[in-house]
């Protein structure tokens, strides 16, 4: 026997407000609401790289990478903290990630250890050379910094970030892989290599209100 | 008494959701013809309100393009990168909305673009970042179209779909891996772009680009895979030996134009004749019938025949066959003809095709439902109001539900026809670039000259041209 849908006086016209009603506020714009977080609170809004995963990477890797024997061997050979320059950072991730700042964070941590110095990258001496140069001209003989006397780096920190990511059913899964290493500016030897991984798994409801 | 149901029936065309705003279009294409680009995205961010909250997305593909092509790339960037995170996030449906396009039509439901429109959010960013001279960025939107791609296929297993991977994407790639010394991905990438392009040439008959083979033979022979050039140089027919790339001392100019217009959609209307039992459904003619949008309801006296509409694309195809550049200066002129390399017409008509099927069965489901709630009125207000009072609200709810069944007829209008790609070596310098946009007999259908544009040895410079032709 053949079954009829019914619908009782009242709701088809149920059906029709409800239906209204419910996409004009799911149309509606509503303003954004703002509140401010302390830096070190974590948010993941969408599952994109963002600055956790950058300062988290930085930390952890520097503390691997001052675990190491191979800052000490130096120190005890040469009777100082090595010198990093740092090199190259390729993004070949998914995501637009600010290496710069991926790279300030490196810095930071390694220069706070005490146990590494850093000099200005092949980027940032530019402006210090010419302005060395300009002292040459315009600034007393006393004061003028002199040329040829930077101090070489001993090693370069150099890098990769890479991804996957997949989607099925609302579902994605993200996997970045950051890889440096440490390597010897003279002797082309790589000293350290260390590797951090963050998996991110976003979940999408398929229906909403 | 009659008020009711006629406030009622007032409150459903109200909201019925017609299809946005278009005219603003022609404006911008007549901008674009007189190559005033920066006119052509005024026109559109003018028109920002009146896109709605349901279109936003079309607002910033449209938008996004636009700004493209007036040389504002990087604010191009953010607004498709909101695109891409709306898109993501429209992947959440509505109910309510939903419900509410089930008794009107999918206008209700906000817009969440064509597959191959959120691949090619990509495709324009990564062509924004090769502009800026910001090669990794670009890289990320080749992958990012890829990753896209992948989405989209694990959407429809199992279902037809054409549209799985993207030939042009591989292609761009290989050209920034090839800027950035990475031969090796250089190789990769011309090779799936290789075997993609000969899947389309029989796909979407877009030929396969005729410099493939020389970016084949050059990986080869730099990676020292001796079989596969002699397999390549054999498959190409190639006789003088190594190709000529570019040499070191020299740079490259990389010109993607986009030619055209892209296919408009307009709805496509059908009848059936509805059964009170929505099981017993059925199908009044299989043929289609397409009518312009007459307007014209089809009042049966029965009351069950029903129109329903689809939407379909209507083609406007590009009249130029290719484009010729010359880069000159007072010491040496040097010439390119463009190459097609992808065809946004044929894989748009071709994706709505894959989906017609799933389209067909939702606009039944919708005009079932829409029929049964004629019905249900037409009985009550012959209830109430006697069986003239019933037959004239019935025919007015008829009425209605035949005037709210349109199509969804929004697509990323501001896209061309075609992609084309000239790739030029030339000695490192300033150069003052014409264009002339050739048409199959052999004449010129536009051209305009562009700023000096330099170019350094081993650098890769990307150039976009637009024409309306």
């Amino acid at each position: 026997m053949q079954k009829q849908v019914r619908f009782s006086r009242d709701g088809w016209r149920y059906v029709l407000i409800v239906t209204v009603f419910g996409s004009i506020i799911a149309g509606c714009a509503t303003p954004p609401a703002v509140s401010r977080l302390d830096a070190e609170v974590v948010v993941d809004l969408s599952g994109r790289w963002n600055d956790i995963d950058s300062q988290q990477t930085a930390q952890e890797m520097v503390q691997d990478a001052l675990s190491r024997p191979w800052s000490h061997r130096f120190q005890e050979k040469t009777g100082k903290a090595p010198v990093v320059i740092v090199g190259t950072i390729i993004n070949k991730s998914h995501d637009h990630i600010p290496t710069e700042t991926f790279t300030k964070d490196l810095e930071r941590e390694l220069t706070n250890s005490g146990q590494i110095s850093f000099v200005a990258s092949s980027g940032e001496r530019g402006a210090l050379r010419e302005e060395r140069a300009n002292q040459q001209i315009d600034s007393s003989e006393e004061t003028a910094k002199g040329l040829g006397r930077e101090i070489a780096a001993d090693y370069m920190l150099q890098g990769v970030i890479n991804s996957f990511e997949e989607t099925v059913e609302g579902k994605t899964y993200k996997y970045f892989q950051v890889t440096l290493e440490f390597v010897d500016i003279e002797k082309n030897l790589k000293v350290w290599l260390g590797d951090k991984k963050i998996k991110k798994l976003i979940k999408q409801n398929k229906l909403g209100f | 008494m009659y008020l009711r149901y006629v406030q009622s029936l007032f409150f459903i065309l109200l909201f019925s959701f017609c299809a946005p705003v278009t005219t603003h279009y022609i404006v911008a294409e007549r901008h674009l013809a007189e190559h005033d680009l920066i006119a052509a995205d005024a026109v559109i961010k003018k028109e920002e309100k009146q896109y709605g909250a349901n279109n936003r997305l079309l607002y910033l593909l449209d938008r996004g393009l636009s700004l493209s092509l007036a040389g504002h790339l990087e604010e191009s960037n953010k607004l498709l990168d909101r695109a891409t995170v709306l898109s993501d996030q429209l992947y959440t449906e509505s109910i309510s909305l939903h419900a509410a396009s089930l008794l009107t039509n999918d206008n209700a439901l906000p817009y969440t673009g064509e597959d191959f429109e959120r691949v090619l959010i990509h495709g324009v960013s990564a062509l924004n970042y090769a502009q800026l001279g910001l090669l990794d960025d670009a890289l990320v939107e080749c992958r990012r179209m890829d990753t896209q791609l992948n989405k989209i296929n694990n959407q429809y297993r199992g279902k037809k779909t054409r549209y799985q991977s993207d030939p042009f994407a591989h292609y761009l790639a290989a050209i920034l891996y090839e800027a950035r010394g990475e031969v090796n991905d250089a190789f990769v990438a011309y090779r799936k772009a290789d075997a993609l392009y000969r899947d389309w040439a029989e796909m979407y008959r877009t030929p396969i680009p005729s410099m493939i083979g020389a970016d084949l033979l050059w990986a080869t022979n730099a990676l020292g895979l001796h079989e596969e050039y002699e397999a390549y140089q054999k498959r190409f027919q190639t006789v003088e030996g190594i190709p000529k790339r570019v040499d070191p001392s020299e740079g490259e100019m990389i010109i993607v134009s986009m030619h055209g217009k892209s296919p408009y959609k307009e709805s496509s209307f059908f009848d059936i004749i509805i059964n009170a039992n929505i099981l017993t459904s059925i199908l009044a003619t299989t043929v289609w019938q397409s009518h312009m949008g007459s307007g014209e309801a089809p009042i049966s006296l029965l009351g069950q025949l029903v129109r329903v509409a689809v939407p379909k694309y209507v083609a406007q195809k590009s009249a130029v066959q290719r484009l010729q550049t010359t880069l000159s200066n007072a010491t040496a002129s040097f010439s390119g003809i463009s190459v097609p390399m992808q065809d946004i017409t044929a894989i748009a008509i071709g994706n709505m095709e894959d989906r017609l099927n799933r389209m067909r069965i939702k606009a039944i489901a919708r005009a079932t439902i829409k029929a049964m709630a004629v019905r249900k009125t037409s009985k009550k207000a012959e209830k109430e109001l006697g069986e003239i009072g019933g037959f004239f609200i019935g025919k007015i709810a008829e009425a209605v539900a035949a005037t709210t069944e349109v199509a969804d007829t929004r697509s990323w209008r501001t896209l061309p026809d075609q992609i084309h790609l000239t790739r030029m070596a030339v000695p490192p310098g300033d150069y003052q670039i014409s264009t002339r946009f050739i048409g199959q007999n052999g004449g010129t259908l536009d051209s305009y000259t562009q700023q000096p544009v330099s170019i350094m040895a081993g650098e890769k410079r990307f150039i976009l041209f637009r024409t309306i032709y």
